[in-house]
């Protein structure tokens, strides 16, 4: 299953949005232009749907309140709504609907209510869900959650939940990986890649030895010298390690630990991991970051790869990025979302016909679109007085 | 004598065909750089600069698409600079490099492991040797080639993300340019060019 059209409105940067979305979409656009914040909506939904510490209330707290996450333009209508059509590929009608909308209550506690939740199914004439109902009148503080985070009431849309819940978000930071001493509590979800090494302990010897060879096989193309790649217990701390070996002028090379790794090769192994680690929704924050441009040209091809020797072609991957390398790439044009800063809040929009034609006579999205997201008056950044 | 010298290509397989004509040479070459212009209006645009990149420092190979212009000594000329140094070497492929990886029939049909037959016998007059070749290879039963070479359904993209490296891996593995040249009379005349260009760097 994966997400095939997003609808926002208010949502952080984003006054109003609709977008169709791919099993692998590239966003790109200018700084503060709000990749992040698109994918945050699918954070979002994850940790309302979460089983332990979940919750739409939860969810909003993290983010700094309701103020935080609702659009700045939004001046009369202060209410967020996101919608989201589920499918079982990308070009298939969606199974599921799913709206939330919430918004302040304005005043007595000023709590955050929901407004409308509504599910659907497709080859069902009513809805599974609409909220409020007839219980939701009688006792206002139901509105404070959603159906969708309780097992009691998600029980006809599990699969929605569940959907949700299993997204993984990654932006690795390999001095984290490195300097366990900085911060020693790891972000729920982990989404900078600490928990990597114990991600990679959890996970049953065979399948990790599976997994770990395929990105040895990956490695060893990507970084010069680099041979063999195996995992390790440390016998005195108990705590776990990658190891990798590099061919020397030893006849047994140098093994080193994960702590002496480039950053590229920690973030390259992180991304290896990540993709076959589940099937569900993935979200890559700028995977090209400290890695060579030869190698970043490759990531498309090397994430339908991974992906296909998983069985797993059909998993949702949705990436942003700024990077030329990566989009010279013969990229689908309709796989890429474009977000172009306005006054009044930034508009997603995907390639128009003049840009697909373009892209389908031979340039690359980085000719066509790439340009479009830099940011106006660029051209004077080194000449402010 | 080693005779280095520097290589520019209108993309990817442009490249990798001019390191295959100074490999085919015999003569011991060394390729200083490679550039990969993407596209015709940026390998245009390097013209000068080759020149005097040849002129001062080294002989240059430079190999582009002719696309789809009638003479392709008439463009290469219209290309070059008024007085373009005799260590330039710049070849152009009738239509398209991919013609000349079609001229190989055999080569091609052992990597695609598709049958000889499919292949046009003139490359170089079909209209678009692209999308002969990406029909060559939609035959291919090595799935591997036929998931990463052609474009998803519907999409924009005239290829597929593993396009390049599969023709580079051809082109530097399976590609028997004297095979090819019998196809192909643009490819043929360019090899006697690009060994003339090394052997004056090479002084022989």
């Amino acid at each position: 299953m994966l997400i095939t059209r997003l609808k926002l409105k208010n949502w952080r940067n984003f006054k109003h949005l609709d977008v169709p979305l791919r099993s692998r979409t590239y966003v790109i656009g200018a700084n503060a232009s709000g990749k992040s914040n698109l994918l945050d909506v699918f954070r979002f939904l994850r940790d309302i749907c979460k089983p332990a510490g979940g919750g739409l209330q939860k969810a909003i707290e993290d983010r700094g309140g309701l103020t935080k996450l609702r659009c700045l333009q939004a001046r009369t209508d202060n209410e967020v709504e996101i919608y989201v059509a589920i499918s079982e590929d990308a070009d298939s009608d969606p199974i599921w609907e799913y709206t939330l909308a919430f918004k302040p209550e304005g005043k007595g506690l000023h709590r955050v209510l929901v407004t409308r939740e509504v599910v659907k199914l497709a080859g069902r004439s009513d809805a599974v869900l609409v909220r409020p109902d007839r219980l939701d009148k009688k006792d206002k503080l139901r509105l404070t959650q959603t159906a969708i985070e309780q097992i009691n009431s998600n029980s006809d849309f599990r699969d929605v939940a569940d959907f949700f819940r299993e997204t993984t978000y990654l932006h690795l930071l390999p001095q984290l990986l490195k300097h366990a001493e900085v911060a020693t509590r790891i972000v729920e979800g982990d989404p900078f890649g600490q928990g990597l090494l114990q991600r990679i302990a959890k996970t049953p010897q065979k399948t990790r030895e599976a997994r770990l060879r395929r990105i040895q096989q990956s490695l060893e193309k990507a970084v010069p010298q680099f041979n063999q790649l195996k995992f390790e217990q440390d016998k005195v701390t108990g705590l776990p390690h990658l190891m990798a070996s590099y061919q020397h002028w030893r006849t047994h090379g140098a093994w080193q630990r994960e702590d002496q790794f480039s950053d590229g090769t920690l973030r390259l192994l992180g991304l290896l991991w990540m993709l076959q680690e589940s099937n569900s929704l993935l979200l890559l924050e700028e995977p090209e970051l400290s890695l060579n441009d030869a190698i970043v040209a490759h990531i498309p091809l090397m994430i339908d790869r991974v992906l296909r020797k998983q069985k797993a072609v059909g998993r949702q991957v949705i990436i942003t990025t700024h990077s030329d390398a990566l989009l010279r790439n013969p990229i689908d044009g309709r796989a890429i979302l474009l977000l172009e800063p306005a006054s009044d809040g930034t508009v997603a929009r995907v390639a128009n016909s003049t840009e697909l034609g373009l892209m389908s006579s031979g340039l690359s999205p980085a000719e066509v679109l790439l340009p479009k997201t830099h940011p106006q008056g660029i051209d004077q950044l080194g000449l402010f007085e | 004598m080693t005779v280095t010298v520097f290589v520019v290509g209108e993309d990817e397989l442009c490249c990798a065909v001019a390191d295959a004509l100074l490999v085919h040479s015999g003569i011991d070459i060394n390729v200083e750089q490679r550039i990969v212009a993407g596209g015709e209006a940026p390998f245009r645009q390097r013209i000068p600069a080759m020149n005097n990149v040849a002129k001062n420092v080294m002989p240059v190979l430079m190999v582009a698409d002719a696309d789809q212009e009638a003479c392709v000594v008439v463009q290469r000329n219209s290309w070059l600079p008024p007085n373009p140094s005799k260590r330039l070497s710049m070849r152009l492929a009738v239509k398209e490099a991919e013609a000349w990886v079609l001229a190989d029939h055999v080569g091609f049909s052992k990597f695609a492991v598709v049958s000889k037959d499919l292949f046009p016998p003139s490359p170089e007059t079909e209209p678009d040797a692209k999308q002969a070749l990406l029909g060559i290879v939609k035959k291919s039963k090595r799935r591997e080639l036929r998931e990463e070479m052609l474009p998803a359904k519907g999409a924009t993209s005239p290829v597929g993300l593993g396009y390049n490296i599969h023709m580079t891996d051809f082109v530097k593995n399976y590609w028997d340019i004297d095979r090819a040249a019998t196809r192909a009379p643009s490819l043929a005349r360019a090899i006697p060019r690009v060994a003339a260009l090394l052997q004056d760097a090479a002084g022989t």
